[in-house]
């Protein structure tokens, strides 16, 4: 199949922009769910770049890379959620800014 | 002819995306999450990725987005958030740095990009050859971490405070 409609430079661009869109939800948010999440975007913007490459090489390696990526966000996923679940059981909140054990 | 939808998926993505971060609700923005997520897989099923688009969509609305909404409600955090500052200010300084690090990031990747495009597709069964042969270590320890992670959870979940 010829790989003809690849929209390469918009395709490249919304993967940067997951990418930033997923760092500016870690550092502006105090929750720790959407923390989580701008981490889950982030790796979903690798993962299209990497799918992008692959398909604009014509390269099967950065499709499985791709693979790799997301199944590294499901075990993300499962962590953020139990760290969630876990925080909110002992604390009775999600909200990273009020975890100053550690703070000097 | 699959352009326009192409770039609509990605517009829908990104879309998502900024609603993700900027929704205040936990259960719109796992909402949220999914569909871009789903936005995402439908780019890739448009760009002709074999393999990739239901692996997205599987681990992507599946498990991440499933998971992480079940959380939410499960902490029912629309409540437990409400009256609070959600969005920190001195980091929101840092919105112009985070601006020229997505134009950094966008230089260099489109730096590296090929500028011709391939005549031919990867089919599933070279994707699925390279899962097993190129790359089998980083796959076997991604499985492996999510079988710990999932022990680790129900570990975590499951002790009392």
């Amino acid at each position: 199949m010829p790989s003809a409609d690849l929209d390469l430079p918009f395709t490249l661009l919304a993967a940067c922009a997951l990418v930033v869109i997923g760092l500016a939800g870690m550092l502006l948010r105090r929750s720790l769910l959407v923390t989580v999440m701008g981490v889950e975007l982030c790796l979903l913007g690798a993962a299209l770049a990497f799918s992008a490459y692959a398909i604009a090489r014509g390269d099967p390696v950065g499709l499985a890379a791709g693979v790799v990526i997301l199944l590294v966000g499901a075990v993300w996923a499962v962590i953020g959620s139990a760290l969630a679940l876990t925080l909110f059981r002992r604390r009775g909140t999600v909200n990273i800014d009020e975890l100053r054990e550690l703070r000097g | 002819m699959t352009s326009w939808i192409l770039d609509l998926c990605l517009a829908a993505a990104v879309l998502a995306a900024v609603g993700v971060v900027a929704l205040e609700n936990p259960v719109r923005s796992t909402s949220a999450l999914v569909t871009c997520f789903g936005a995402v897989a439908a780019a890739l099923a448009a760009l002709g990725a074999p393999v990739l688009p239901g692996v997205a969509l599987w681990a992507g609305v599946g498990a991440v987005g499933l998971l992480l909404l079940v959380t939410v409600l499960l902490l029912n955090l629309s409540v437990d958030e409400r009256g609070r500052r959600i969005v920190r200010l001195l980091p929101a300084l840092a919105l112009p740095a985070l601006a020229v690090v997505g134009a950094g990031l966008f230089a260099i990747v489109w730096e590296a990009a090929p500028h011709s495009a391939a005549s031919m597709l990867p089919d599933a069964n070279a994707v699925a050859l390279a899962v097993t042969d190129d790359l089998t270590l980083p796959v076997a320890v991604s499985l492996t971490a999510l079988a710990f992670a999932i022990v680790a959870a129900l570990v975590l979940v499951r002790r009392r405070a």
